[in-house]
């Protein structure tokens, strides 16, 4: 639990401590003087910067129950506001606490209205802790914090009046049904006539007039009146109280009891009478807080600081988190690296205790075999001409009109062939011929280069022949020119045309 | 209540502690993201080598067949000039050699500056740095089979290894009139010269 500091204030007085998360400790009081003040300033600056709960301990305090409509979120807030400010327009301590649903048909709400009527009885405090920018959680009236001390100490009776002498006086609290009904302070200055015990007794016995004139309880209706002796000094008063009175049951819970039950350290009981109630204030916040939102800016910005820490603490702990993961996993993966390079060199120096026994050798293994392989591959694929040399001479010994004049051959990548792919090496020839033939006998000649290239695909290894050119251009878009004079006037004149033949590609 | 411009400048040593814790944070987290990336660059490096050294041993076996089996046709590739500096001057006298022993009518040669060889990529060369010489002839023939003789002839010099690129022919005077022991056809061949520059020996040797 986190540390806190607590004040109660009640009037000309001020009782603080610090909360540690388990108990009280540096419990002070201080007086409304000039010395009680420069005592708390000077308290409030050791104690450092803490969320502040101040709880209030006054007659000037008004408590109502009013019904309202049943409405949702920000229309009730709004409602609510509306109410206090019509109520409480003369102090900014207020505030308003939904306790239930009623069981009518109109099932309104019913709530608890509070308020802090004379904010004066702060004055001498607030404007010191308003200086020292002090988080003020809140102000939260005496009675309320009563309500968590029913419950922690498991007091179920259906009235019950829970007295207890604080600094301000003697505070009685009235709950029924388990729920807050009203509440006295009664400053008590014995007369020379009575002693304390005297007057506190007749003022528990009044109260119990009281609620009976108020029509909370009827006068044959046992009321529980629980004492909360802080400091030993109601001993015996549980047997004296209920005076024979059939309507008042009595109980007094020790010192010795309230430390068992809430935890409290009985020298802070002994050291002040509010410490009790600053404990179950160090227990559980009250749940009915009257400051003005003005008053706790500060522990708005307080909060704020704190998520903000927080948050940077959290990135704090990933970041690092991370950090540390990662520099595990380098050490790790450092140590395998070392532990491979450890191996490799074992590799290494096996390989080349392995190689001392190899015969010498002109190059490295896997060079060896791709030197060999290559050269057997250029050894079949060279090629010379000479079966370019044999396909054309079958086919000119079947065609003796037709002379070679010339050949250009060449081995390769076809030249038609797109570069990149991988095509295979052809052998191919243009052959340039000739004919003698009678001028303008053009069939003649066409019919004998035809057999002549046909002959040359009889060739078993020729793959394609073709004439690239003719002797005479018979295209349309050309001028064919000759004569039709007597042939027999006329003598043979050679006939040029050109033949590419491919061979077939060689195992 | 909602923060105020006043709460927030309130808040400025938080805000400051937050974005410093912020900052270095982040600075940690990709510094040591980095030094995984690289560990683990080291690692995958290291494993590499690993199990390249590994492999060499496992393949000692075959590297040891392999040397038996192909260093003496390596050597004999050397020999005949295939493997090694080029030879031209034994190219030269290769060519004086086969032209006397086919009885030709002499040679006329033009040897181009070495390139890197053509079609080393269709025999599969891989790291093999080829090479190759263009060499043009011009020459006399009687007939065509005197070129394809020649070629025998200078292949069975073993001064190299050549590979016939191109050859043109063309008919020397008229049919009819044929002198004798005058070259008929004219010649013109190109020739690529081959070679494989030796390689780096093995380690350790």
């Amino acid at each position: 639990m986190a540390k806190k500091l607590l004040l109660c204030s009640s009037p000309y007085h001020l009782t603080a401590a610090l909360w540690s998360g388990r108990g009280l400790s540096a419990l002070r009081a201080f007086e409304d003087d000039d010395a009680g003040r420069a005592g708390f300033v000077s308290f409030l600056r050791s104690a450092g910067p803490l969320p502040v709960y101040l709880l209030a301990d006054t007659v000037d305090e008004d408590y109502r129950f009013e019904t309202l409509p049943h409405v949702m979120s920000g229309d009730r807030r709004e409602m609510v506001e509306r109410k206090l400010k019509q109520l409480y327009r003369n102090t900014p301590f207020y505030g308003a606490q939904l306790l239930e649903r009623e069981e009518s048909k109109r099932r309104d709400d019913r709530y608890l209205f509070a308020s802090i009527t004379n904010p004066e009885i702060f004055n001498p405090w607030l404007p010191v802790l308003v200086d020292a920018k002090a988080a003020i959680v809140g102000v939260f009236p005496l009675p309320i914090v009563s309500m968590t001390l029913v419950k922690r100490l498991g007091l179920e009776e259906e009235n019950l009046l829970l007295v207890s002498r604080n600094t301000a006086g003697v505070r009685q609290t009235f709950v029924k049904s388990r729920q807050f009904r009203l509440s006295r302070l009664t400053p008590i200055r014995p007369s020379a006539e009575s002693t304390f015990r005297d007057a506190f007794v007749e003022e528990v016995r009044n109260t119990r007039m009281y609620l009976d004139a108020l029509n909370v309880t009827h006068l044959d209706e046992a009321v529980s009146v629980v004492l909360l002796d802080q400091d030993g000094s109601l001993e015996d008063l549980e047997q004296v109280v209920p005076g024979g009175r059939r309507n008042i049951r009595c109980v007094r819970f020790k010192p010795e009891d309230l430390a068992a039950k809430l935890g409290v350290d009985p020298q802070s009981l002994l050291a002040s009478e509010d410490a009790l109630h600053l404990h179950v204030a160090g227990l559980q916040t009250p749940t009915l807080n009257l400051a003005p939102p003005g008053l706790t800016a500060g522990y708005t910005r307080y909060q704020a600081s704190r998520a903000i820490y927080a948050a940077g603490a959290v990135a704090a702990v990933v970041a690092m988190g991370w950090c540390g993961i990662n520099l595990y996993r380098v050490m790790d993966l450092r140590d395998q690296r070392e532990t491979k390079a450890h191996e490799t060199q074992v590799e290494q120096n096996r390989y080349q205790q392995l190689t001392r026994s190899f015969p010498p050798a002109p190059t490295t293994p896997a060079n060896l075999r791709l030197t060999i392989e290559v050269a057997e591959k250029l050894a079949k694929m060279s090629r010379l001409p000479g079966p370019s040399f044999r396909a054309v001479s079958q086919a000119l010994d079947n065609n003796p009109a037709i002379q070679l004049s010339g050949l250009n051959w060449r081995f390769g990548h076809p030249p038609d062939a797109a570069p990149g792919t991988s095509a295979p090496f052809t052998q191919s020839a243009l052959l340039q011929l000739e004919l003698k033939a009678m001028p303008g006998d053009y069939k003649g000649t066409m019919v004998q280069m035809n057999k002549f290239v046909k002959d040359l695909l009889k060739v078993e290894t020729v793959a394609s022949a073709r004439t690239t050119k003719l002797p005479v251009n018979l295209a349309s878009t050309a001028t064919l020119q000759g004569s039709t004079a007597t042939p027999r006037a006329e003598k043979p004149v050679k006939a040029q045309f050109e033949v590419e033949v491919v061979l077939k590609p060689e195992g | 209540m909602a923060l105020t411009t006043q709460d927030i400048s309130a808040l400025g040593k938080p805000l400051a502690v937050f974005a410093v814790i912020v900052a270095l944070g982040v600075v940690g987290v990709l510094y040591s993201n980095r030094a995984v990336k690289s560990a683990t660059d080291e690692l995958e490096a290291m494993r590499k080598q690993y199990n390249e050294a590994h492999d060499r041993v496992t393949r000692s076996g075959d590297e040891y067949n392999t040397i038996v089996t192909f260093t003496p046709p390596y050597r004999e590739l050397e020999r005949r000039g295939l493997v090694g500096e080029e030879q031209r001057l034994s190219w030269v006298d290769a060519l004086r050699t086969a032209n006397a022993d086919t009885q030709l009518y002499g040679i006329d040669f033009e040897v181009g500056p070495q390139q890197p060889y053509a079609y080393a990529s269709d025999l599969g060369a891989g790291s093999l740095s080829m090479q190759q010489s263009l060499m043009k002839l011009r020459l006399g023939l009687l007939y065509e089979d005197d070129l394809i003789r020649f070629f025998h002839r200078l292949a069975a010099q073993n001064v190299g290894t050549f590979a016939v690129n191109q050859c043109s022919l063309q008919r020397v005077g008229p049919e009819e009139f044929q002198p004798a022991n005058q070259p008929m056809l004219k010649a013109e061949c190109e020739l690529a010269w081959i070679t494989i520059p030796p390689a780096p020996p093995p380690e350790g040797t």
